[in-house]
C-alpha cells in the first residue's frame, strides 16, 4: 500500500491527542472519523499543532492515509480511524515515509 | 511472545516501539497515566436526548450501527461539571467517579508502532489493585494493532461500593506488547476491516443519528 495525503478538513475533537476529519467520498457522502493528532497536517506539510484548528474554525489539511489501490473514478485508501473509504482521485498526493512517525 | 522490559526498552530505542513520553517499564509492562485533568470526558446525555427528540426517537436511545463516532465525539463528549449530584463530576482539578459513573480519559502517553514495518502488537489492560476498588478500566477493544500510534482513550466504569477520586498521573492502565509471527500484508483492507493499526470506531455518517 502507498503511503499518500489525503485532503480533507480538520476541527477539534473531544480529547486533544484526536481531531475530528471529514473527507468527500467518490459517492458523495461525507466521511467523519478520529485520527489522532500525528497524522494530521497543514496543506503545506507541516504537523497540526496542540492548539490547531482553533474551536469553531475548521480548517483544510492532509491526512496521512495509505492508498490500497484504483476503483473506478476513484482510490481506496486506508485511514486513521480503521477504516477503508474510496475517494476521488485528486483528492490523494503522494507521501514520503516517516513523517507520520512520533518522535522518541 | 510477549516482551519483557529489555526487548520493550529496545524495541523503544529502536523505534519499533512508540512510548511517548518516556514512563515506567515493569517487567513484563509499561504504566499508562491519566492526563491532564481536562481529557476527562462525559456524554452530555441532555444534548443527545434533546437531538433524539428533535428526530422523533427516544430520548435515551443511541443506534450504535448507524452512529458516527467523530462526530458524536465532537458534539456529545464534554468535561464534566462541578454538579455533585453527577454520576461524574469535578472538584478541585479531580474527578469524582460514583458507583456505575462512566468516564473517558486520554492516556498521557502516546503509545503504539510506527507505520512502516510494525512487527509489535501492544494491549491496553487495567491494573489488578485499581480493579479491586471496583475500577473497571478500558472495558473493551485493548488491541493496539499493528501500525498505528497514538494517545489511548480509556473507558472507565466504577463498579464497586465507593466513590473514585481520579487525577492527573494516576496510573490506572498498564501496556503490554507482543511480538507478531511476520509483518501483515493488511489486506483485510480490502474487505474494509480494521487497519492503520486500530479497531474502528467510524460508522455510516448518517444526518439523523448522531
Amino acid at each position: 500500500m502507498d503511503p499518500v495525503f489525503l485532503n480533507c478538513q480538520f476541527s477539534l475533537g473531544a480529547f486533544s491527542g484526536e481531531r475530528v476529519f471529514e473527507v468527500k467520498q467518490l459517492n458523495g457522502e461525507t466521511y467523519i472519523g478520529l485520527s489522532p493528532l500525528h497524522y494530521c497536517y497543514h496543506q503545506e506539510g507541516r504537523g497540526l499543532g496542540p492548539t490547531e484548528p482553533q474551536q469553531g474554525a475548521p480548517l483544510n489539511g492532509k491526512l496521512v492515509a495509505r492508498k490500497i489501490g484504483v476503483v473506478m473514478e476513484g482510490a481506496r485508501v486506508a485511514i486513521p480511524d480503521g477504516r477503508a473509504i474510496t475517494v476521488r482521485l485528486d483528492l490523494i498526493s503522494k507521501r514520503p515515509l516517516g513523517e507520520a512517525h512520533v518522535s522518541v | 511472545m510477549f516482551l519483557s522490559d529489555r526487548e520493550m526498552l529496545y524495541a523503544i530505542q529502536c523505534g519499533r516501539l512508540i512510548v511517548a513520553p518516556p514512563t515506567e517499564i515493569g517487567p513484563t509492562s509499561i504504566d499508562l497515566h491519566l492526563d491532564k485533568v481536562e481529557q476527562a470526558k462525559v456524554w452530555d446525555i441532555d444534548k443527545l436526548a434533546q437531538h433524539n427528540r428533535d428526530h422523533g426517537h427516544p430520548e435515551r436511545e443511541l443506534r450504535i450501527g448507524q452512529c458516527n463516532y467523530g462526530k458524536m465525539s465532537q458534539e456529545y463528549h464534554v468535561s464534566p461539571s462541578e454538579n455533585q449530584d453527577a454520576r461524574v463530576f469535578c472538584r478541585n482539578r479531580q474527578i469524582i467517579v460514583k458507583p456505575l459513573g462512566f468516564v473517558l480519559w486520554q492516556t498521557k502517553e502516546v503509545v503504539g508502532t510506527p507505520e512502516e514495518d510494525a512487527d509489535l502488537i501492544c494491549f491496553v489492560n487495567g491494573k489488578s489493585t485499581r480493579a479491586r476498588t471496583g475500577l473497571v478500566v478500558h472495558l473493551t477493544a485493548p488491541t493496539i494493532h499493528t501500525s498505528w500510534s497514538g494517545n489511548i482513550t480509556l473507558e472507565m466504569v466504577n463498579l464497586g461500593p465507593l466513590d473514585i477520586v481520579l487525577q492527573e498521573d494516576d496510573v490506572v492502565a498498564q501496556l503490554t506488547v507482543a511480538k507478531v509471527t511476520s509483518i501483515p500484508k493488511r489486506n483485510m483492507v480490502e474487505t474494509g476491516s480494521a487497519t492503520f493499526g486500530q479497531t474502528g470506531v467510524g460508522g455510516a455518517p448518517n444526518a439523523n443519528t448522531p
